[in-house]
This record gives C-alpha cells, structure tokens and sequence, in this order.
C-alpha cells in the first residue's frame, strides 16, 4: 500500500516537472520567480475565489466567524503511527 | 479506524522500532533551533540551542553544532540513537500555507513569491534534507540512519511543558504562534499519556498578535517580545477596551478571533496593515527612534489583553477538567507578567512553566515524545528532570586556564569559599562580576551559570549595566536573584521560582531598597535559588547578604546586546574585555579588568552583533 503510493507519487511529481518544463518551453520562461507568478495568476488566484465563492476554505479571509465555535475539539489519543509521516 | 494508543501499538512494531535507546529530538528552520538528547530511561542527558555554537541570534539553521554537543556530552555517536524526532510537520505547515494563499487570494503575490521558491527547493523535501544533513554530520549511509519521526509542533510543546514537570497529572495548555494550524492548544497529561483535547487554529494566534503589536512598536518579531512586555509597566492600558472591541473578538471561554482586515501576516510581508495604522492613528515606531508615551500605552494595553485572554484560557481549561495542576508551553508562556498574574489568580495550586518554552524547547519536546508516545515507556515523575536547565555545554577548568594562558589573559586561581567572599565584597562595593560556572543554560534565561551579577541596592545600577554592559535600552529592567528561603519576605510569592518565570510585586518596605531590580510598577522577574539547584549561587547570595543583609542579586544573562548568551569561557572572556565588566570568574578563576592587557579586539563587538 505504502509502496503504491510512493510509486504514484512518484509517477505524479514526474508528470508534474514534464508538465512545467513543457509549459517553460512553450512559454520561453525559464526563471523560477515568472514561473511561480504564472501559477499564482492561473492556478492560485482562480481556486482561490472558487473555493471563496462556495465557501470551502478554511480560513475567514474578513475575519468575520464562520461558526460561533473557535475551539476545535480532538480528544483521541495522538499514536505512534501518525508520528511517522511528516503529515 | 480510531488511532491505537501509544502502548497498544507497540505490539505491531518491529525489534529495532521499540529499542528503548537513545533519542534525539531537532527543532530546526524557522527560528531558535535546538537539539536535545533524551536516554534509554527518559532522562534529559543534554539541550542545547545552536545559537550557542554558531554566535548567531535565534539561529534557524540545522543544529549540526548542537546535536555534535548533545551526542559528546554522552559519549556516543549518531549510531546508537535509536529515533530522531523532528518538533512539527512539515507537509501539513505547506497545507496551512497554500489554503491560506488560496482564502486570501488575489492577496498575497509577494508574499507566494517570497515564501514558495524555499518550500519548492527545500522545505518540501524536509525529510530528505534532514537525512542528508545528519548523514553527512556523522558519516553515516543515509539509508542506515536511525528512523526519522515526525511529531506535531504543539504535540512538542505540550511533550515539553508536561513530561518534565514534577506533576503525574496536570492540564496542560500551549500557546504560540503558530505550528501546522494550531495556535493554542489544551492537553490533559496523565503519566505518560498526553491527550489533546483541543485548539484554536491560524490566524487566530495569541502569538502573532503579540509580535504585530512587537512591530508596530519598531522591535523584531520573534524577538522583542520580551521588549514590550518590559515597555508595558510604563503606560496605561488605554487602548485595551479598542482592542478588544475591534481587533479581537474574544470570548468567555478564552478563545478568540482575530479581525484579520487589520492584519497582513496571512498573506504579506509585514504583520499590520495601513488599516492597522490608521486605527492607532499613528504610522509604525521606526526601530531605535523615540519611545513616546503613546507607544508606552499601547504596550501595556496589548499586554492586558493577553493576560486576560491567558486567564480566561487557564479558567476554562480548570473548569473542563477539575485538575488543579497546570504547565504551561509555547513562546507566549515565556510571558512572565501573565504567568505571574496567572500564578496570583488562584486558579492552580501548582503552575509548571518549560523553561525553555519558545521552539528550542521543543526540540526537548520531541525527544520525550519519542520516549513516552512513540515507544511508550513507563514515566516516573521526578522533582528535577530538567536538571535546573543546566543541560548545555559545560566549561573545563584545565581547559580554560590553558586557553587563558594562550590569550595572555591574567588570573588567580582561588579556593572557593575565598572567592565567593572577594566576589561577594566586589559586588556590594558596586562591581559588575560575570559569572560562569558548569554548564550552561537550556532556554533563553540565565540562571546562574552564564550571568553577569551586580548590586540591586544602587539606583544607578540599572543605567550602568543597560548602557555600559548590555548596551541596550534604557528603559528595560533587570531581574533579581534571591535566596529560595527568603524570597517570600522580599516579593510577594509563596512557591519557588527556579526558572525567572513569574513577574511578582516587590514588598513596599523592600522596593526603595531594591531599585535596581523594581519595575516603575514595583514588580520584578524572580528567580529563587536553593542549595541543592546551584550551591554555589547561594553561597554567594548569602556571603552578600551578611555583608548587606539582602541575600537579592541582579542577575542578567552573560551577552551583550544581540549577541546570544556566551557558552564557553573564551567567549565569556571576549564579552569581559569588550564591556565595561569589571571582574570575571570562571568556576574558580578570578579574571580583573584592571589586570588584563589591552584588549585587542577593542569595540569590534558594535559590527560583530546586529542589534535585536
């Protein structure tokens, strides 16, 4: 299962780079800094105002209480398991 | 599928997984880097903050120095730990930060600009970089490095403020800037059990909007907080009810929102916005320009509001779980002025502060995670696990005159009691006396081993140290030292404060006695001391006061103003010689300003230290 998901990963981070490089190429950008400002305009900005629209982000962008609890409640144990992973 | 118990799951894990060996826990990469070592039996072998090693303040850089410190103070090498624990998690930090981009969005460009590039290269391949790093420290394969484990940040802190406390049960609350998504957390402590119960998450942080408001006054965030909270006794708390009417939205059981139209730290590069500025009428205090009485007031207003909000916290977390126990964690419970309201209110019969609270702290944290959670080992409570937070590098006697004697620098070599009583006659003639013996301190304050010590009955006292020793500001105060024995006749505490945690009134008869140490608002940052936590402190507290009868000390830590605390005695010696101190020991080395050869470094200090 774990090595499936490595592999996928993998897979996905690969597809992801070729995608970039690709887009670097067809666009003659090279520089990291325009690369990140085309993410920010053509992926961030759009989903971002989706998710603000139908109100699916966490955050309350105007700071104004979503709902009136401010304390999340967990109360299991954390285990050792979720002390392996970096997430 | 509900997450198994520490214990249960040991059953699933392989041999070389439950090897109750050697821990070693990193805080690394965002400010106050540490390592900490933890043994096969729970106890805490050695701590130490990189800042110490690399001279750079609140170092963030992976703590090669600190780990090399903490696996020599055992003796052995990377091999043998059996887990390293690194203090938070770094994916779910990159989630809190792209779901922020994306609920502040179109905001934010400069700050994606800023931040992105780092997380792409680096951030986001933590584990690997950890890896190489500590691969290429101890000269390991990568692939034979002992299992590298991950623990939330607050799950650190929480770790810290209770593993080590003397308490068997106890609640315990975090409060800080912010981790993953947590800002303040609550956890019920019971043995080696440490159940969350729950947090608050960004931006709603305590934290963070204590550091707005640390820049709003011109001081560096993650810096000066300490700054402000000295500033506060100075002015009145004017803005507070504002603050709480339109900036924070706090509520009966402690938690809060933040107004974030007022602040910029989610998406910008600077903590406050102009909206921010215009509701104080009043632009942000350029660093070292005047401080004026409308920055006084906005200081004390801002720490009102934190200690109500701390109070309101503690009362809710009491009324949820009846215990009457509680540690505190977190870089807000280095707040010495809520701790010590807090302390007064009566809340808890015993409050237990991590002396090294802030994030260095955690890496301790993540160490005793390991230990209690991981391989869920057996806890004993201990009255002193923290071993008085002297956990750092130690200063060698032999070695030390051998490095003096290359330096050209002139000593005695005393006997002790006949050095406590020279120094004890230095002081109250009104020398300043750097203090170095043992090892050092773990956490940002100095307790008696790396101090620099000075008469608290001298009015000028004050002005002499902050302008001619610690070149800093004017207006912060120092903390005193005092016997643990007669504290409770000069300050108006009744439980011992080993760690310099609570702020506690002066008694009126003693304040004009003591003006060097009493705040403009007759209070003070106390540390006590006893026989068995530094026996050599005490005797020279008493040597003190048998000369002056008051067994009371300055006590301020050993650096100048942006330098870290100095660990070794070289260093201890450049401090000496580019101050105006006027003696210096080191364990029983008697170093005179007025012996020593010109000092060759002069003043090259002033480019050496930016100042914090």
């Amino acid at each position: 299962m774990g090595a499936n998901i490595r592999t996928g990963l993998r897979a996905f981070k690969a597809r992801l780079q070729y995608g970039l490089r690709k887009t670097a190429r067809i666009l003659h950008v090279t520089n990291t800094l325009v690369m990140l400002t085309l993410v920010w305009f053509l992926v961030m900005v759009p989903t971002g105002l989706l998710m603000q629209l139908f109100r699916q982000t966490r955050l309350d962008r105007r700071g104004n209480p979503r709902c009136a609890v401010n304390r999340h409640w967990r109360g299991h144990p954390i285990g050792p398991d979720e002390m392996k992973r970096p997430f | 599928m509900p997450p198994s118990t520490p214990g249960a799951h040991l059953h699933e894990q392989s041999p070389d997984d439950v090897n109750p060996g050697w821990i070693l826990g990193i805080s690394a990469y965002y400010h106050d880097s540490a390592a900490a070592l933890v043994d096969r039996h729970g106890c805490i072998v050695a701590a130490a903050q990189q800042e110490r090693f690399s001279r750079r303040k609140h170092d963030a850089c992976f703590p090669a120095e600190a780990i090399n410190y903490c696996l020599a103070e055992a003796n052995i090498g990377l091999s043998a730990v059996s887990q390293i624990i690194f203090y938070d998690k770094p994916l779910l930090k990159f989630e809190r930060l792209l779901e922020t981009y994306l609920a502040f969005s179109p905001r934010g460009l400069r700050s994606f600009l800023q931040a992105m590039p780092v997380w792409i290269k680096e951030k986001l391949y933590l584990k690997a970089c950890l890896r190489k790093e500590l691969g290429c420290l101890s000269g390991i394969p990568v692939s034979r490095l002992p299992p590298l484990r991950f623990t939330e940040h607050h799950q650190s802190h929480a770790a810290a403020a209770f593993y080590p406390s003397p308490f068997q049960r106890a609640v315990v609350l975090c409060v800080d800037g912010v981790g993953e998504w947590a800002t303040l957390s609550a956890w019920l402590g019971n043995g080696k059990e440490l159940l969350p119960l729950w947090e608050q998450r960004f931006p709603h942080s305590l934290g963070l909007l204590y550091s707005a408001f640390t820049q709003y006054l011109g001081f560096r965030v993650n810096s000066g907080e300490y700054k402000m909270m000295g500033l506060a006794p100075y002015g009145k708390p004017s803005y507070a009810d504002r603050i709480l009417e339109t900036l924070v939205q706090l509520d009966e059981d402690g938690s809060f929102r933040l107004n974030m139209r007022y602040f910029d730290f989610a998406t910008g590069l600077s903590m406050t916005n102009a909206r921010f500025h215009s509701f104080f009428g009043r632009s942000p205090r350029a660093p070292e320009n005047a401080i004026e009485a409308f920055h006084q007031d906005i200081a004390c207003s801002i720490q009102t509001v934190t200690e109500e909000i701390m109070f309101r916290l503690a009362r809710t977390v009491s009324r949820e779980t009846g215990e009457n126990q509680l540690c505190l964690g977190g870089g807000v419970a280095l707040n010495s002025v809520a701790n010590g309201q807090l302390l007064r209110s009566g809340l808890f019969e015993h409050i237990w502060i991590q002396p090294a609270a802030g994030d260095a702290g955690s890496a301790l944290g993540a160490a005793l995670c390991g230990h209690y959670q991981l391989l869920g080992q057996p806890r004993t409570v201990m009255k002193n696990t923290m071993h008085n937070t002297y956990l750092g590098p130690a200063c060698n006697a032999s070695q030390t005159e051998t490095q003096f004697l290359a330096q050209n620098a002139r000593f005695q070599v005393m006997e002790e009691q006949e050095l406590i009583a020279r120094v004890a006659h230095f002081i109250a003639e009104g020398a300043v006396v750097g203090w170095i013996q043992g090892r050092a301190e773990f956490g940002p304050r100095a307790l008696g081993n790396r101090s620099i010590l000075a008469d608290p009955r001298r009015a000028d006292m004050q002005q002499t140290l902050n302008s001619k020793i610690k070149h800093r500001e004017s207006f912060r105060p120092f903390a005193p030292v005092v016997v643990e024995e007669r504290a409770a006749e000069i300050f108006d505490i009744d439980h011992p404060s080993p760690y310099m945690q609570f702020v506690v009134p002066i008694k009126k008869k003693y304040i004009d006695r003591l003006p060097a140490i009493s705040h403009v608002d007759g209070s003070a940052r106390l540390q006590t001391v006893n026989p068995s936590q530094n026996p050599r402190l005490h005797a020279l507290l008493l040597a003190y006061s048998q000369r002056t009868g008051l067994p009371v000390l300055i006590n301020t830590s050993f650096n100048r103003r942006g330098e870290p605390m100095v660990a070794t005695a070289v260093q201890a010696y450049e401090c000496f010689m580019a101050t105006e101190m006027d003696y210096l020991v080191i364990d029983n080395l008697l170093l005179s300003k007025s012996d020593q050869p010109e000092p060759a470094k002069g003043r090259e200090w002033e480019q050496t230290f930016e100042p914090d």
